[in-house]
């Protein structure tokens, strides 16, 4: 069976006016269904770069990206976003839920862009995850209205509402003390328990130890980890 | 069901920021606002001239006696208390016009009276015309109760007269007027019909208020009150000769109305000494009218155009910097699963949904302010019915229009780069 993901000599250069910017350079992967992997580096080792990569929300300057053996290359705008609206969740240091409307609402968001689903059924879905993340008590209330370790927990139900197979969390502690921390941790663990793949970028060694496998990036290239 | 997601989206996105969707919306409302006002004020002015022009009579000439320059001259210089002013169409003229023209139809002369009318004792400002029976096949007004003028009226100078309905319900409000008596210069005149309301006719004088008027027989006019008419003052006495104030010529069908009227203001030339009619010809002042219509219309147009294009410009403004501002949002929504296309939906919707709305409000504003300034004016309002969605379908278009630079923009940036955007 094909591996989740399996990328191959991939390069990401940003031409910039100061001369090309290497964030990855020919790097090469394999990522099964159901791992739950760390990967560290030094800030600008291109780590964010990959995740997003990963996530297909940027592409490679050259290289081979497939995804449950599909060519990610051929893909158009709508396909790519199909596979990232399904198949995939995001979850960011800074959050990222819209200030303006409710948990709830936020929650629902991910919904927006995914295939026809009864808006009963998403909604009830929704409720059952904020209550999975334990904020049940706060669904009218405004992301500015919460704590950092609580907005974490509302956009983890919102990366889930959709049910992907892949989580990608780019430094999803980052922004939170040790205790939400390892509530992140907790919640992502359990996940991978049910069968989800979960990807973190992170630079919490301690945090890195506990998963799987871990990659460590430098200047962008892997220079360990099992591949 | 997915466009109205689309719809119930924006309409959210927009209530997030009301004053601000309000303020975007300001050039929208006030452009489309301005451009209904003004259309419908157009619109009321163009049905009273067309009204005025068509109740001359398309397929009539209208000769009309005019006091001629040194006359007036005259009049300012005299020194003497008494004064005749001699000027204008006689009954003569007009007999020798309807002789050699052989192309009028029908000649309806009128002529206005000083005289006083009272009734019940009660003095009014009613007008006093004298005319012919023809007048009401010639100028299409038929009574409404009673007859009008006949040829019996005319051959034996009756003293009857038939009263304008305004002029009607001025002297008989809660009665009839029909053989009802009325005096009119000191004598005593049966009211034997009264017409239906016709509304203004041609521009100023007593002739174009047919409403307010009581007409006699033509001979009558002169058999009671002769070829003289002197208004009164103190020590002083104006007095005026003038037989005809206005002859109605209706031309056979199909005859060309330029030459009918160029022969009747020959013959007036050759007979007169002195420059003292004017022909007018309505079917001519309609075409006039209505080039000068299209005009306006060349220019109400552009006016609306460059209101939109402001108001257009202004969302694109605030589009431009609620994108700024939503930038993470954007990123967000893509990582979502959003493609460029639902970025460009996303915007587009919005800024389509406020200058819709925008539209809506603009023209209930601009509706409302005709209403008023109507009120005021004391006119009856009158709307162009497709000025209304065509205010509303235009101002979405310009949503659409103005949106798309701004969406497309949204839909172009880099996910990653704004996801990054702080
Ligand atoms: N859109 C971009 N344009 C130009 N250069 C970029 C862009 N995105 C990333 N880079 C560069 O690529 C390199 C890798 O960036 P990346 O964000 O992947 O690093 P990172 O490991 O995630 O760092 P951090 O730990 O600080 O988040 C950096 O040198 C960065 O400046
Ligand atoms: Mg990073």
């Amino acid at each position: 069976m094909d591996p989740l993901i399996a990328i191959d000599n991939i390069s990401k250069v940003y031409a910039m006016r100061g001369g090309d910017v290497h964030a990855l350079r020919q790097v090469s992967l394999t990522i099964e269904e159901a791992e739950f992997m760390s990967i560290v580096g030094k800030s600008g080792s291109g780590k964010s770069t990959l995740l997003y990569l990963l996530g297909l929300l940027t592409s490679p300057t050259s290289g081979e990206y497939r995804i449950r053996g599909r060519q990610a290359h051929g893909l158009s705008d709508f396909e790519r976003s199909q596979v990232r609206g399904k198949e995939i969740g995001f979850i960011f240091q800074s959050f990222h839920l819209v200030p303006q409307i409710k948990v709830l609402e936020n929650v629902l968001l991910s919904a927006r862009y995914a295939p026809e689903t009864s808006s009963t059924d998403t909604r009830k879905r929704a409720l059952e995850l904020v209550d999975r993340v334990g904020l049940s008590h706060r669904i009218d209330h405004r992301p500015t209205e919460l704590s950092n370790g609580e907005m974490q927990r509302v956009a983890i139900a919102r990366a889930l509402l959709t049910d992907p197979s892949l989580i990608l969390a780019d430094e999803p502690t980052g922004n939170l003390d040790e205790e939400n921390g390892d509530e992140v941790y907790n919640l992502l663990k359990s996940l991978n328990e049910e069968g989800k793949t979960i990807i973190i970028v992170t630079h919490d060694a301690q945090l890195a130890a506990r998963t799987d496998r871990c990659i460590r990036l430098k200047d962008g290239e892997v220079v360990n980890g099992s591949t | 069901m997915a466009q109205l997601k689309l719809v119930a989206e924006a309409w959210q996105n927009l209530m997030l920021h009301k004053t601000r969707s309000f303020l975007a919306a300001l050039g929208i409302i006030f452009g489309v606002a301005s451009v209904i006002c003004m259309l419908s004020i157009s619109e009321v002015a163009r049905r009273d001239v067309i009204g005025r022009i068509e109740r001359m009579g398309l397929h009539n000439l209208i000769l009309d006696s005019v006091k001629p320059e040194d006359i007036r001259k005259q009049e300012r210089q005299r020194s003497e208390d008494s004064w005749v002013a001699r000027f204008g169409m006689t009954r003569l003229d007009l007999d020798i016009l309807k002789e050699t023209v052989p192309e009028i139809e029908s000649i309806v002369p009128m002529r206005v009276m000083l005289s006083d009318v009272y009734a019940n004792l009660q003095l009014s400002d009613i007008n006093v015309v004298a005319t012919t029976p023809e007048y009401t096949e010639v100028m299409e007004h038929h009574v409404a109760s009673g007859r009008f003028l006949a040829a019996a009226d005319e051959a034996n100078a009756s003293a009857v007269c038939v009263l304008g309905a305004d002029a009607a319900r001025k002297l008989f409000p809660l009665s009839s007027a029909v053989d009802e008596v009325v005096k009119i210069g000191g004598a005593h005149f049966k009211v034997v019909g009264v017409m239906p309301r016709k509304g203004q006719t041609g521009s100023g004088g007593i002739l174009s208020n047919p409403d307010n008027a009581a007409y006699i027989p033509f001979a009558t006019s002169f058999a009671r009150f002769g070829k003289l008419q002197t208004r009164g003052g103190q020590g002083v006495s104006e007095a005026t000769e003038l037989e005809v104030n206005r002859a109605v010529l209706r031309v056979r069908d199909g005859k060309p109305l330029k030459l009918v009227a160029q022969a009747a203001q020959n013959l007036m030339r050759q007979r007169h000494r002195q420059d003292d009619v004017a022909v007018t010809i309505p079917f001519s002042l309609l075409k006039e009218h209505k080039q000068a219509e299209q005009i306006f219309r060349w220019v109400m147009g552009s006016l609306a155009a460059i209101s939109l294009l402001v108001g257009g410009i202004g969302i694109m403004n605030i589009m431009l910097a609620n994108m700024a501002e939503r930038r993470q949002e954007i990123g967000l929504r893509r990582a979502l699963g959003a493609t460029r296309r639902d970025i460009v939906r996303l915007f587009v919707g919005e800024s389509a949904l406020l200058c819709c709305l925008g539209g809506a409000i603009g023209v209930g504003t601009g509706a409302a302010l005709a209403v008023a300034v109507g009120s005021l004016a004391d006119w009856t309002v009158a709307f162009q019915p497709l000025s209304f969605p065509l205010g509303i379908i235009v101002s979405v278009l310009t949503g659409l229009i103005f949106g798309t630079v701004p969406a497309i923009n949204a839909a172009r940036l880099d996910p990653v780069l704004a996801l990054r955007a702080e």
